[in-house]
């Protein structure tokens, strides 16, 4: 398994969890280890206080708020953390009332039962209850509990996340003991306004806001599974963006036969010079399917950008892209800007595919290729060569240990490439990787 | 990590469910944990009563009963200084809910009552209430 990157970002999040242990910790008294039954009662007051942190860390995270990813390395590694931080805070939480059962039991199960279940207007505790039970609703479909789900029922239902951090608030401020009043106090406060804030500004606000409106002008079936769509912005507020972004793209097409109104992530094709925005979608779901056959003219609005893929600045480092499948397209971006720009770079791009004629976007870029200086393209095809290996890099690209690499596409070549880049002696710094894997 | 709360999910809800078996299969609430000896229970008079009014060393009168509730002070839910402002204090409408006893008292559950029980440790010579009602 990846070492998860610690950028920034990610060591923010991880001092405030650990600095809150810490303060939990202090928090410990002397009765708390007199018995079993004290240190149970402790861990479950310990496993909510950090639970709650982390529910309400991962709410504030959720505002997805454009150029905020770049600090964990892209939005993508941002959800990694949310996702990292609602896993933690559903375990802990999940331990809570537990815990506090079983201390409060004495060996007796109907004494824990009647902990769990108070009387009904025991509100303060209910309140708990509820929190913990909308957590697993909007919870379900993230961690997959019933089967991979429908993207547009999990978004709906992460709307709970709100209902559930206020009551989690609530419960807390009427049973929090552990911490001091005055930090307890001022951590769920700022903590609780921010994750709130970001609720708001995400489910509500983003859409008045933070989304750019634009026409779909053309559209360009590169296959039969994939079309390029180029949008024309309305208005003067446009997108300003790097190559091998990704934005939220919404559709407003009623004909579409699903995904109206949807927003769904991907990646721009375009330069960042052009006048226009593309947008590469590859069919992979009722949505993405749906949008292949949009309608010229319709509106769609964008929000982002997101993703830090490629470096701000660029530099003279020599670089090895690795993309699969649809993974070209941050790379189709990027091989258009230096186009674009007409400057000499040295890259050398592996695009695996299974056979050539899966290839997209193959003819543009050896066309790409012949007339850029520096910029070297090989195909590896799957069915012809199998998996990717060393071999095959060091035939084609021998210097490949020396580069930078750059590696998106499925989890699996993900996974496979960075394994080789690692086993290549590549500083873990100079591997980035891209994944679509949201969920 | 999706296995692993997938786990957990399942695990939460059988402990609930085994919980609430054993609750259903357990006999009748148990007798009070001091019983009533030919003698009655120790008395204790208002002026021992009262010494003990610290959250160290916590006595509390209640319908006439007193309770050591010491041990209980750092375990109780709701924040410490509820429970230590009753310390050497009779209480009874604290746990009842009743009267002006700050907005976070209620009336306590039937567990409370219970969990009350295993900290008595006597009964109070003179009725606090009775002597603040005649005042």
């Amino acid at each position: 398994m990846n070492r998860p990157d610690l950028r920034p970002g990610q060591l923010t999040i991880a001092a405030l969890v650990l600095l809150t242990v810490v303060a939990v910790l202090l928090g410990l008294r002397n009765e708390d280890l007199r018995d079993l039954a004290a240190l149970l009662d402790y861990l479950g007051r310990a496993s909510a206080i950090v639970g709650l942190l982390m529910l309400l860390l991962a709410a504030v995270l959720s505002a997805r708020l454009p150029r905020l990813d770049r600090h964990f390395g892209g939005l993508t590694h941002l959800w990694q953390t949310h996702h990292r931080l609602g896993a933690g805070s559903l375990l802990l939480l999940m331990a809570h009332p537990l815990l506090l059962a079983l201390a409060a039991s004495a060996g007796s199960g109907g004494e824990a039962v009647a902990f769990l279940f108070p009387p009904l207007a025991d509100w303060a505790l209910w309140s708990g209850w509820a929190a913990l039970v909308l957590m697993m609703l909007f919870l379900a479909p993230s961690f997959s509990f019933f089967g991979r789900p429908h993207y547009e029922r999990w978004k709906h239902l992460h709307r709970l996340s709100g209902p559930a951090v206020l009551l989690a608030l609530l419960h807390s401020a009427q049973y929090g003991r552990t911490l001091p009043g005055s930090l307890q106090t001022l951590l769920w406060w700022l903590l609780g306004v921010l994750a709130l804030a970001a609720l708001v500004w995400h489910f509500g606000l983003s859409r008045r806001f933070g989304r750019r409106r634009y026409v779909v002008e053309r559209t360009m079936m590169v296959a039969n599974n994939l079309v390029e769509l180029v949008l024309a912005p309305v208005g003067r507020r446009r997108l300003r963006y790097r190559a091998g972004q990704f934005v939220y793209l919404t559709p407003y097409d009623e004909t579409l036969s699903a995904g109206h109104g949807e927003e769904h992530p991907y990646t721009l094709s375009s330069s960042p010079l052009d006048e226009h925005l593309r947008v590469a979608i590859k069919d992979l779901g009722d949505a993405s399917r749906a949008i292949q056959t949009i309608q010229l003219g319709s509106r769609v609005t964008v929000e982002g950008p997101y993703g830090d893929f490629f470096p701000r600045r660029d530099d003279d480092r020599s670089q090895l892209w690795i993309a699969g499948g649809i993974g070209i397209t941050p790379f189709l971006a990027r091989a258009r800007h230096i186009a674009r720009l007409g400057v000499p770079v040295d890259v050398h791009l592996i695009y695996c595919v299974q056979d050539e004629a899966r290839a997209r976007f193959l003819d543009e870029l050896r066309d790409h290729a012949a007339a850029l200086p520096g910029f070297e393209l090989t195909a590896h095809l799957f069915y012809r060569m199998g998996p990717l290996d060393r071999d095959f890099l060091t035939e084609h690209c021998p210097d490949h240990a020396t580069r930078a690499w750059f590696i998106c596409g499925p989890t699996p070549l993900n996974r496979l490439a960075r394994g080789m880049a690692r086993s290549a002696g590549v500083a873990r710094r100079d591997i980035h990787t891209e994944a679509f894997d949201l969920l | 990590m999706k296995k692993l709360a997938f786990a957990a999910f399942i695990a939460f809800w059988s402990v609930i469910a085994t919980l609430l078996a054993l609750a259903m299969l357990a006999p009748p609430a148990s007798e009070p944990a001091v019983p009533a000896t030919a003698d009655g229970p120790p008395s204790i008079s208002l002026a021992e009563f009262t010494r003990h009014a610290s959250p160290g060393d916590c006595w509390l009168a209640i319908e006439g009963r007193v309770f050591d509730v010491t041990e209980y002070v750092g375990r109780h839910p709701a924040p410490r200084e509820v429970l230590t402002a009753w310390c050497g204090r009779e209480a009874s409408a604290a746990m009842r809910g009743e009267g002006d006893v700050g907005e976070t008292q209620h009336e306590h559950s039937a567990r409370a009552w219970r969990l009350l029980d295993r900290y008595h440790i006597g009964a109070l010579e003179e009725d606090p209430r009775v002597e603040r009602a005649s005042q």
